[in-house]
């Protein structure tokens, strides 16, 4: 349904852009116009002032002198050139909510006493410009290099064995860096897990960050019996809620008097559903801030969409950002079915300190991208890419049929999918509505088409790589291991549904399991599961290379003869050896199972058709299990690697 | 700033919509008050002090834009020192949109809506600060609005997820 935008709405769209909130408040205006710039600029055009002022000073001074000698009365002579004190200055801590006085004002008043104001406290103000103490952060009259240079990692961790040349670089894959930290290491960065509530709360320059959601109890009244709720030592029936705290920067006010507890009143919200009204009772918030001076600017999904920004930057201004942030997953609340969450932090040197305990590789890569932003800031470093936004020849059109055999329903204004597999299975209605989601009950018997055994779509995406719905709470019991459903995803083949009332095209994501291949045509199917065995196998070496079409690991595979890795398991050395059909340019690098790099073995190279045998150390690998890969311009090879001792 | 009081809001936002992103709204705006203060001396009256503000602000980003090749709209850390907005998530969604759409709009035709709908200033204060005649700025407006309400009118389609 198409809705028209009338000029109204335009003029609408204007008075709201006039009703936002200054982008200084009154107080920071003073702080400009008081500034030491802004002095700098006057003093060019007040010092000829300047020097006439004096110059009328002295002659006062003179001609009282001669007066007072000759014994005329002068005083109001005098008076009348003495110059005016404007007053001193006043120290003042910041209270960045409320605007207070400052001592000193030079004012934005009617321009014919301007200049004598400007004179005058020109003349009168105190050289130590004093009103500015709390937060050592807050820069009065800040620039926006300073700022880079006072958070701006230092260039020693520059030193990177990557290879990366600041001239050549290339836009990289940036899930590598996406971190997903232990418990110990988000309680250093000020995550906390505080009475099963998920806090973030830090105060850097002057503002106070904060994330998560807390644990509550959620007082219910009225409620029918057969509900079945908890009840409190007083009786009282409630349930278990989470309050989102929200993602947000405040404006924060350090309070300089003794510290003692507040009381603070428990926040209520009420609110009912159906017959039966409920209320919260939060208790008092007693969460320190932390002072990193590190704080996050976004907030997005896991796929890098839904992107909220924090009152630093526009939304609009992620893809360019995210090139220089760390994107740490933020911890689930406890909720079911949530999906989780990435919050973008700026990286200083603080927080570079905690992560390169564990994550030193990606973040000297991290520094050394930055390094090149400041220098191109232009240039799209890092991409970070759902993995849902795939080439249009990797998806699959199917007729009717075959989408009916998959558990598609269509309806005249709606479209039913029903799946299921031996562990979990759900079912979704999809319409065309202007309102917001419904829960509702139908009568469809007869018309559910039947529930295929075995065949299940994991996620549904619309055409910007964005899963629709939060996977129904589905992924946690299908693959208890998270890591497990990221590395599922290359391997699941997207069919595209139209139609059943709604206009745009909708992506199941389905695993290609043996009920699949039965449901859709042999040739399809066959083409398929060549392909997927293929990009299965840990030993491509004997087997030829299929037609690439539908997974990108498969077009991505270097086409190499004999790649082994040997001895395996290895001690301290191996050799790698393989045969190429062509001359490549590639690098050798090894890394863990969940594919963040952990050594570059062999920096980039140009590799000659034929044989090659190349020698790699891995003694300052420690024991484990590792991938190691050959990275080349016409594709990756991969060989599984044990290290032991 | 019994002067910049009634104003700061119309500069304000008319900064943050001239400018790319949030951090050069507020550079634009530091280098126009600072602009601003220092010229005070050649301010007419009282009265005309929106009209110069505007001027100075629309000057300084026209010399901006003249200087840089492309400039993006990134800047790591500058916007710690912006407030919060007082608009809600979901108007600032529509305004970045909004605003994004009006990006796409003939430079001057773009510039002719902002300082017309965000200052308040008449059409021949307008005429003073951009060039022109009355009647170029005249046919500006009307243009821009014509071609922002056909960027705007796209359909629309909303696909609610209905669970049992």
């Amino acid at each position: 349904m198409k809705r028209r935008i009338s000029t109204t709405e335009i003029d609408r769209f204007f008075d709201q852009l006039k009703e936002q909130s200054p982008i200084y408040t009154e107080e920071k205006v003073h702080q400009i116009i008081n500034s030491p710039e802004a002095k700098a600029r006057l003093t060019g055009k007040n010092k000829n002032l300047l020097k006439f002022t004096m110059m009328t000073t002295l002659f006062a001074v003179i001609l009282s002198a001669v007066l007072l000698w000759t014994g005329h009365d002068n005083e109001n002579q005098v008076s009348s050139i003495k110059t005016q004190d404007s007053g001193k200055e006043k120290a003042s801590s910041i209270k960045c909510q409320e605007s207070s006085a400052l001592g000193n004002e030079a004012k934005f008043t009617d321009s014919k006493s301007a200049n004598n104001n400007l004179d005058n406290s020109f003349i009168a103000i105190d050289s130590s410009n004093n009103n500015n103490s709390g937060f050592d952060a807050v820069q009065q009259n800040a620039t926006v290099s300073n700022i880079q240079n006072s958070i701006y990692p230092t260039q020693q961790a520059v030193q990177q064995a990557t290879g990366l040349d600041s001239n050549t670089i290339k836009t990289t894959d940036g899930s590598k860096f996406v971190l997903r930290l232990s418990n110990d290491e988000l309680e250093k960065i000020g995550i906390r897990m505080i009475d099963k509530s998920i806090v973030y709360k830090n105060v850097a320059n002057g503002y106070c960050y904060e994330d998560g959601s807390r644990f509550c109890k959620a007082y219910i009244q009225n409620a029918p019996e057969y509900y079945s709720f908890l009840k409190d030592e007083k009786g009282r029936k409630y349930s278990e809620h989470y309050v989102g705290i929200g993602f947000s920067r405040k404006s924060w006010i350090e309070d300089k008097k003794p510290a003692h507890k507040k009381k603070v009143k428990p926040e209520i919200i009420t609110g009912s559903i159906e017959q039966y009204s409920y209320y919260y009772e939060i208790s008092d918030d007693t969460i320190v801030p932390t002072q990193h001076n590190f704080y996050p600017v976004f907030k997005s999904n896991e796929y890098f969409g839904n992107i909220l920004e924090n009152g630093t930057l526009n939304s609009s201004d992620f893809e360019m950002a995210n090139d220089t942030l760390v994107p740490i997953v933020f911890p689930k609340t406890g909720r079911g079915g949530d999906t989780e969450e990435i919050l973008w932090f700026v990286l200083t040197n603080q927080l570079y300190e905690i992560l390169s305990v564990k994550h030193k590789p990606l973040m000297d890569e991290l520094i050394q991208y930055k390094t090149v932003k400041k220098r191109f800031p232009q240039k799209d470093i890092i991409e970070y890419r759902s993995p849902f936004l795939i080439d249009e020849s990797r998806i699959l059109k199917l007729s009717q049929n075959e989408l009916q055999n998959l558990g598609f329903g269509f309806y005249a204004d709606s479209m039913i999918y029903s799946g299921r597999n031996s562990r979990a299975g759900y079912k979704v209605m999809f319409s065309e509505r202007q309102s917001t989601t419904q829960t509702m009950k139908y009568d469809y018997e007869g018309q559910i088409p039947e529930l295929v055994d075995g065949c299940l779509a994991l996620f549904v995406t619309d055409n910007s790589g964005n899963p629709l719905f939060n996977s129904l709470g589905l992924l946690p019991v299908l693959f208890p291991n998270e890591d497990e459903i990221y590395k599922q995803i290359p391997l699941l083949i997207p069919v595209e549904v139209k139609g059943g009332g709604f206009y745009n095209s909708l992506f199941f994501w389905f695993l290609p399991s043996e009920s699949f291949f039965k449901a859709i045509s042999k040739e399809v199917s066959n083409e398929i599961k060549a392909e997927y065995d293929y990009v299965v196998a840990e030993d491509k070496s004997q087997l030829e290379k299929p037609v690439c079409k539908y997974f990108d690991e498969c077009k991505n595979t270097l086409k190499v003869s004999s790649f082994k890795v040997y001895p395996n398991p290895v001690n301290n050395e191996a050799t790698v050896s393989f045969t190429l059909p062509e001359t490549i340019e590639g690098r050798i690098s090894l890394s863990d199972l969940s594919g963040h790099e952990r050594q570059l073995l062999k920096p980039q190279t140009n590799y000659a058709k034929g044989q090659h045998s190349i020698n790699v150390d891995l003694s300052n690998v420690p024991e484990g299990i590792y991938l190691l890969t050959l990275y080349s311009n016409k594709g990756v090879q991969t060989q599984r690697v044990i290290v032991a001792r | 700033m019994e002067l910049y009081r009634p104003v700061s809001r119309k500069i304000s936002a008319y900064c943050r919509a001239i400018t790319r992103s949030s951090a050069e709204a507020e550079d634009l705006l530091h280098d126009t008050l600072l602009a601003a203060y220092e010229k005070m001396d050649q301010l007419r009256s009282d009265e005309a002090f929106p009209s110069f503000l505007f001027s100075v602000a629309y000057n300084i980003y026209s010399k901006q834009l003249r200087r840089m090749k492309f400039r993006g709209g990134y800047n790591e850390q500058a916007a710690a020192y912006l407030l919060d907005k007082a608009a809600s998530p979901e108007m600032q969604a529509d305004i970045t949109l909004i605003l994004e759409r009006m990006k796409q709009l003939p430079q001057l035709q773009y510039e002719a809506l902002m300082l017309f709908h965000l200052s308040d200033l008449p059409i021949e204060e307008i005429q003073k600060i951009q060039g022109g005649s009355v009647s170029a700025i005249k046919q500006r407006l009307k243009r821009g609005r014509e071609n922002l309400l056909g960027m705007l009118n796209e359909s629309q389609q909303r696909i609610a997820v209905m669970l049992f």
